[in-house]
């Protein structure tokens, strides 16, 4: 569930996967903050669609929920674990032993073959890793299971990533955000450059995929379309103070 | 650590062609470094070794860089001739190993005529104590053979048995002829890259003999002696330019040196030719020090062309870092990653520029010895060249410090949304 602060309390504290409270965050030589969020909580599985507008701050949202950005107060956490709290060695570690990244060009690893795309999350990380071996015998090995659920077929994994249709790296993007089951993937509209029927079907493996793996999952597009595939939705200019103030909506 | 090995391995081969440009840049560096320094230092070396093996040259008195700059070099003439009863009482010396009287003042279209005993051939050594070999044919044994050193052989086109008539005095304009008394090409010497190529080679005795009916650098006018009868004469030179000698123990060499001086029937001098030659090089070193500027200027270039090609190989990998940023690698891992790719592109670098000197000398040498008369041997690196070497090394490695320190303080989403 997302909620406004009203519930917060009334969460139990081990369902929560992420919760950001009073958190103001400003760019370098700007002269208004850029994210200005009261509170927001995502439970353990849930699926979150955040809609807005082109620069109102979605993806600034997101890379301060995945501790790729630190705000200049409030406290973004992660499992209950302060982002500001932890060095930036710390941070790096604790992101990938927790968080899935779905990007929106991708950025997967040109010279890495499709598999070895998918289980870099699991080689850069004993947990990721730790968690795959859990669930199936290896990280390649789920990697290679993640791929089967994306729809990509067997003789698409040993080439190069970059050899690719669009349509191929966005799955290929989802499956390593998904490796070594990570309790919350955060996806920048990794949507926007495909066609309708694509998308669709994108998302319904996506969203099947993360059920399965009961990872939570934080969406940011500015595609209203789509937003009734998912538990809950929230409006950004709403919720982000910063964007209220300078009038965007 | 194995993830990032086989991260930088993957990477560097995907960027393989750029990669490989960085290491032939470097590599290209270096051999230019190594490969100046070496001409330089070898061209020191082949002056330094014009003679060796000699022990003392021997003159009438003058200054020990004029007793060597025509003794050796051939260039001028000197002032004052020594005696052969000199020479003879030179080569009775118990301290004396052997003596090659050396006469000069002859000439061959520009190319100096040394009269000397067939002991030149068995005794003088230059380079690293190497006997002078002959490319073709013998020395002399009869009055009128010759014997070339290779510059005069190919510039000439002088095979053996050709016939050549040596000029009086040095130069080669309008010199008068020793037409009368033509010599035969017996031998042409292997190439030495010393003032031994440009020299014709014949006996005292033949000196002695096409002088015979000369006086004052002139013919005698109405006087002639063919060439058939010159034999008929006492052919025993009365002077000689200088005497190379060779002792018996290296030790008595400053004890000679004082007995030369000491000589009592006419003022003589002895040099050593080492120290007189480091003398002379000070006099025209000026090239090898244009040669040190040189090195020192493609020195900086080099590096300054290295720090370039190195921070743009790795500047292009920005993205690619932070998408592994934001995969988990952290700051210190790119830090590494980076440093670790520049090193090893500069060790390869280096080690292929060095391989290149180290195959061009042979290659190459014979071509730089035909050409130039430049001997370039395959010697260990001398201490400017490894200098030369860990210069570029540490070079190519705080160049690719700088593209590291850049991707270490990179944000994360700098990287992954890339300002166009």
């Amino acid at each position: 569930m997302v909620t406004g602060a009203g519930d917060v309390s009334s969460r139990p504290a081990r369902e929560r996967v992420l919760t950001a409270r009073d958190v103001r965050f400003r760019w370098p030589r700007a002269r208004t903050d850029c994210i200005d969020l009261e509170t927001l909580e995502v439970g353990r599985g849930e699926h979150v669609f955040i809609h807005g507008p082109s620069g109102c701050g979605k993806s600034t949202l997101l890379s301060l929920f995945g501790g790729v950005l630190v705000p200049q107060s409030g406290s973004v956490r992660l499992l209950e674990r302060d982002w500001s709290a932890l060095s930036a060695w710390d941070r790096d570690a604790y992101r990938v032993a927790h968080v899935g990244f779905i990007f929106q060009q991708f950025n997967l690893l040109p010279y890495l073959s499709v598999v070895e795309n998918v289980e870099l999350p699991c080689r850069l990380s004993r947990v990721r890793d730790a968690n795959a071996r859990a669930n199936g015998a290896s990280a390649r090995r789920q990697a290679e299971e993640l791929l089967l659920e994306m729809q990509l077929e067997r003789d698409l994994w040993p080439r190069p990533a970059s050899t690719l249709s669009v349509g191929q790296q966005q799955r290929v993007a989802a499956a390593r955000a998904l490796v070594g089951l990570p309790e919350l993937v955060l996806a920048d509209e990794p949507t926007s450059s495909v066609d309708e029927d694509r998308r669709n079907a994108f998302l319904e493996l996506l969203l099947r995929v993360c059920t399965a793996a009961h990872s939570a999952l934080v969406f940011v597009s500015h595609d209203l379309r789509i937003a009734g595939r998912f538990q809950r939705r929230l409006e950004l200019p709403a919720l982000n103070r910063a964007a209220s103030r300078e009038g965007v909506a | 650590m194995r993830t990032f090995l086989l991260l930088a391995a993957r990477s560097a081969w995907n960027r393989r062609f750029v990669l490989s440009l960085a290491v032939l840049s470097i590599a290209l560096s270096t051999f230019l470094l190594v490969g100046i320094d070496r001409i330089r230092s070898d061209v020191r070396e082949n002056f330094a070794q014009s003679v060796s093996g000699t022990d003392l040259i021997v003159g009438a008195r003058t200054g020990p860089v004029q007793l060597v700059l025509y003794a050796v070099f051939r260039i001028g003439a000197a002032t004052n001739n020594m005696r052969w009863t000199s020479v003879e009482a030179l080569s009775a010396d118990p301290a004396v190993a052997w003596t090659v009287p050396i006469s000069l003042g002859d000439s061959h279209h520009g190319f100096p005529v040394l009269g000397t005993t067939p002991g030149y051939f068995e005794h003088f050594r230059y380079g690293d104590r190497q006997l002078l070999r002959f490319r073709e044919g013998k020395p002399f044994a009869g009055l009128f053979d010759a014997v070339l050193g290779a510059d005069v052989a190919d510039a000439l086109g002088y095979r053996l048995g050709d016939h050549i008539v040596l000029s009086h005095g040095m130069g080669n304009l309008n010199l008068p002829q020793h037409a009368d008394k033509p010599f035969v090409v017996t031998g042409v010497l292997a190439r030495t890259g010393t003032p031994v190529d440009r020299t014709v080679h014949v006996s005292l005795e033949a000196i002695e003999a096409i002088h015979l009916d000369w006086q004052g650098g002139a013919p005698i006018p109405g006087f002639a002696i063919p060439a058939g009868m010159v034999r008929k004469f006492d052919l025993t030179p009365k002077a000689v330019t200088a005497v190379l000698v060779g002792l018996k123990s290296r030790a008595a060499v400053f004890v000679m040196q004082r007995r030369v001086a000491a000589f009592t029937a006419e003022p003589l001098m002895g040099v050593l030719p080492g120290v007189a030659l480091d003398e002379l090089w000070e006099v025209i070193g000026v090239g090898e020090r244009a040669l040190l500027v040189i090195s020192a200027l493609v020195a900086a270039v080099s590096l300054a062309g290295l720090v370039a090609v190195v921070l743009a190989s790795l500047n292009e990998r920005r993205r690619e870092l932070a998408i592994l940023r934001a995969l988990g690698a952290g700051p210190r891992h790119v830090l590494l990653l980076l440093a670790l790719e520049g090193t090893l592109i500069t060790a390869v670098g280096t080690a292929l520029g060095v391989a290149a000197v180290v195959a061009a000398i042979p290659t190459l040498g014979p071509l730089a010895l035909a050409r130039y008369g430049l001997a370039l041997s395959l010697s260990p690196p001398t201490p400017t060249q490894q200098l030369l070497v860990a210069a570029v090394l540490v070079a190519g490695w705080a160049a690719s410090l700088i593209p590291a320190y850049r991707a270490y303080r990179y944000s994360l989403i700098d990287g992954l949304t890339p300002r166009v």
